[in-house]
């Protein structure tokens, strides 16, 4: 009987000393994140509307500049990437300037670019200078090449516009719409 | 004669008040539980791929499920559950929590951990920036929270800076979560 109290007493002491040992529990679990980073671009035209203006009277061509900022990123060794304009919406109303219909043959909307290099990695390649922009078709404004990384806050690129002024333009006011195109892979 | 049938009423009566004090009809005895703070986690979404809609460099993002388990001390207890980063985003050319391209860079999340059957449950409130560093807030308990036995269906919606610097590939990253009581 002795020998079996004093076991007794032995375990409730034992329990004693280990219970606050046993309070504060924790336990841990793992997971992975993965995340596949792909070829992205995207274009911000700080220049909504550009108005073309000329200087004098002697029929200088019209001028202006379209501001603009890319954000891009190219696949590491096969990538490429560009931008691309197109005028989507011809001059209007009638009587004016027109990209696909000029009134006379020698007529354009021509351009030039000067896109930064990207911020990060790679290098821009601007468009030819002068580039005639078309309505049937998209004409370059820069292409990159693979690998090419821009800053997180883009970088930025400018398309300086010359429109002939031709005599034959009835005076008014006229509009055209251009759609800027940024592509990457 | 007499005498022996004496001596035997008498051995008689005393084997019978013997036998009744080696045991009882009704024995009870004591079964002691220490009930303690006790914590666990199940995380449902072992692995979890960030992805994201577009090509307009919008931020990657997911969401990781995971139910969590939970008994704090009747008075004075206290519950957590924290997050870290314990390997950073690998191979090297992508996103890093600990070293990101972009000082802006961040790998956050936000948390839906609803309350236990009994006490209160608070989330963190996103975005909340994660790091290799340390560990940061899921979620905290009172005292006597207690889950229902099937725990509590609970979230991290995850979201990842999508920098342009990045180089393309895929990386991947991995999170230690830790639920504490007391």
């Amino acid at each position: 009987m002795k020998k079996k109290l004093r076991s007794l007493t032995i375990l409730v002491t034992a329990l004693l000393f280990t219970a606050p040992l046993l309070r504060a529990q924790t336990s841990t679990g793992t997971t992975t994140l993965s995340v596949t980073v792909a070829a992205e671009a995207a274009l911000t035209i700080n220049t909504g509307t550009t108005n073309l203006t000329s200087t004098g009277t002697n029929f200088s061509t019209y001028t202006g500049t379209t501001n603009l900022t890319y954000f891009l990123r190219t696949k590491q060794s096969t990538g490429t990437g560009s931008i691309v304009l197109q005028v989507t919406g011809d001059f209007s109303p009638a009587g004016g300037p027109s990209v696909g219909t000029p009134p006379t043959a020698g007529d354009k909307l021509n351009y030039s670019c000067s896109v930064n290099s990207p911020g990060n990695n790679g290098a821009a390649t601007n468009c030819a200078n002068p580039t005639t922009a078309a309505t049937s078709g998209q004409t370059s404004v820069a292409t990159f090449g693979a690998d090419n990384r821009s800053a997180i806050g883009g970088n930025t690129g400018t398309v300086t516009w010359s429109l002939t002024n031709d005599p034959k333009y009835q005076t008014g006011s006229y509009s055209a719409t251009v759609t800027f195109t940024i592509s990457a892979n | 004669m007499r005498k022996t049938i004496l001596l035997a009423a008498v051995l008689m009566l005393v084997a019978s008040v013997a036998h009744g004090q080696l045991g009882t009809t009704a024995p009870t005895a004591t079964v002691a539980v220490n009930v303690n703070a006790e914590a666990a986690l199940t995380i449902q979404t072992t692995a979890l791929t960030l992805s994201q809609s577009g090509t307009n460099f919008t931020d990657y993002s997911g969401t990781t499920n995971f139910t969590y388990f939970i008994r704090t001390t009747k008075s004075g207890g206290t519950g957590s559950i924290v997050l870290q980063v314990t390997s950073d985003f690998s191979p090297a050319g992508g996103p890093s929590v600990g070293t990101p391209p972009t000082a802006s860079d961040h790998l956050y999340y936000s948390c839906t951990v609803p309350n236990p059957s009994n006490g209160t449950a608070t989330p963190c409130t996103g975005p909340v920036n994660s790091s290799t560093g340390s560990q940061t807030n899921v979620a905290g308990f009172n005292a006597d929270s207690r889950s229902p036995k099937a725990g509590v269906a609970s979230s991290v919606t995850w979201g990842l800076s999508n920098d342009p610097l990045y180089q393309t590939g895929s990386y991947t990253a991995t999170i230690t979560y830790t639920i504490s009581a007391s």
